[in-house]
C-alpha cells in the first residue's frame, strides 16, 4: 500500500515536471506573417489575445519563427474573426510548435498572455 | 496600404467635424476589439441577459450538450470562467458541433473537431454579443451566431456589395467565406454593424 502511494506520488511529480507553458510570442505581428515557437511539445492548449481581429492560432510542424500567414498548418486554426481572443484545445499529440498568424491588412499587437500549454 | 472601413469612417468624421490628431488617435484606438475574458478559477454561469438573447442557454441540456468533455478541458486550461455545463450546441460543421459557451463576462463560439479531438473558440464581451452575436473562424470559413429573433444578416464586402443571408428558424448560424466584410444585424437591440475578418 505504501509503495503504491509512493509510486502515485512519483508519477504525479513527474507529470507536473513535464507540464508547462510557453509564451512564444508577444508584440507586433506584421500583416501577412505568422510566427511559430522555437520549442515543440505535446500541446494541450493554445491562447492568444490581439488588438485587432482576424488572427488565428494553431499547432504546427516544420520551421520555427516567421513564415507566411497563409501557410498550411498541422492543426485546424481557431480565429478571432470579430473579437480579440482566440483559444484552442488540442489533443496533446507529440510534437508541435505553437503558431499565431495575421493574414489581415493591419499589423496586430499581441499581449503577453499569448501562450500554449503542454 | 489598405485602411479599415471603420478607420476610414473615423477619418471622415474627423475631417468634417474638425477633430484633432490626438482625438483622432483616441477614436481609432476605440476601434480596437475588446480584451479577453478576465481570469476566473470558477465557471461563470450564463446571465439573465445572455439567456434572454439566446434562449438555448435557458433550456435544459440535451444528451449531446452533456457530451462536453472538450469544452470542460477548455474551461480547465483557460481559467477564464468558461461554464461547460451551461454550454449548448447551436449548430454543426462537417467535423463536429458548434458550441455557444458562457465565460467570465463573455460569450464564446467554439468549433469542435471530432476527427482529431480538438476545439477552437473565439470570445467577445457579453454586452456586444447579446446585441449582434459572435463569430469564430477556422481559417477558411467564419461561423457567426445571431441573437434570437434575427431573421437575416447583411454582409457588405470590400467592394460595397451587400449580400443578405436569411437565417432558418431554429438555426441562427451563418457562414462567411470572404476576407474582410461588415456584418449588419437588425435585432431586438436595434441595428448593429461590425467588421469580420477571415475566411
Amino acid at each position: 500500500m505504501v509503495c503504491a502511494i509512493i509510486a502515485i506520488a512519483l508519477l504525479s511529480a513527474a507529470a507536473t515536471a513535464l507540464a508547462g507553458s510557453d509564451h512564444w510570442f508577444s508584440g507586433t505581428l506584421v500583416q501577412g506573417y505568422g510566427f511559430a515557437s522555437t520549442a515543440a511539445h505535446s500541446i494541450s492548449y493554445i491562447e492568444a489575445t490581439g488588438n485587432h481581429n482576424g488572427f488565428c492560432v494553431a499547432k504546427d510542424t516544420g520551421t520555427t519563427g516567421y513564415a507566411s500567414a497563409t501557410k498550411t498548418t498541422a492543426g485546424t486554426r481557431a480565429c478571432s474573426s470579430s473579437g480579440g481572443f482566440a483559444a484552442r484545445v488540442e489533443n496533446s499529440a507529440c510534437c508541435y510548435h505553437g503558431w499565431v498568424d495575421n493574414s489581415t491588412s493591419n499589423d496586430i499587437i499581441f499581449d503577453a498572455s499569448t501562450h500554449y500549454s503542454y | 496600404m489598405r485602411i479599415s472601413k471603420r478607420l476610414a469612417a473615423v477619418a471622415a468624421i474627423a475631417a468634417v467635424s474638425g477633430v484633432g490628431g490626438s482625438q483622432l488617435l483616441t477614436l481609432a484606438l476605440a476601434d480596437d476589439p475588446p480584451p479577453a475574458p478576465p481570469t476566473s478559477t470558477v465557471p461563470v454561469p450564463a446571465t439573465h441577459d445572455q439567456k434572454t438573447a439566446f434562449a438555448v442557454l435557458d433550456q435544459a441540456p440535451s444528451t449531446a450538450d452533456t457530451e462536453n468533455a472538450l469544452v470542460t478541458r477548455l474551461a480547465n486550461e483557460a481559467q477564464r470562467g468558461f461554464a461547460p455545463t451551461d454550454a449548448r450546441i447551436v449548430g454543426s460543421t462537417a467535423t463536429g458541433p458548434i458550441w455557444l459557451v458562457p465565460a467570465n463576462g463573455a460569450l464564446c463560439l467554439a468549433l469542435e473537431d471530432t476527427t482529431d479531438g480538438s476545439l477552437g473558440a473565439s470570445c467577445e464581451p457579453s454586452e456586444a454579443v447579446i446585441t449582434r452575436g459572435v463569430t469564430v473562424g477556422d481559417g477558411s470559413t467564419v461561423y457567426g451566431l445571431a441573437p434570437d429573433g434575427v431573421t437575416s444578416v447583411d454582409v457588405i464586402d470590400a467592394g460595397s456589395a451587400t449580400t443578405t443571408i436569411d437565417l432558418v428558424p431554429g438555426d441562427s448560424v451563418y457562414r462567411l467565406n470572404t476576407g474582410h466584410v461588415t456584418v449588419t444585424v437588425d435585432g431586438s437591440s436595434g441595428m448593429r454593424s461590425f467588421d469580420v475578418v477571415g475566411g
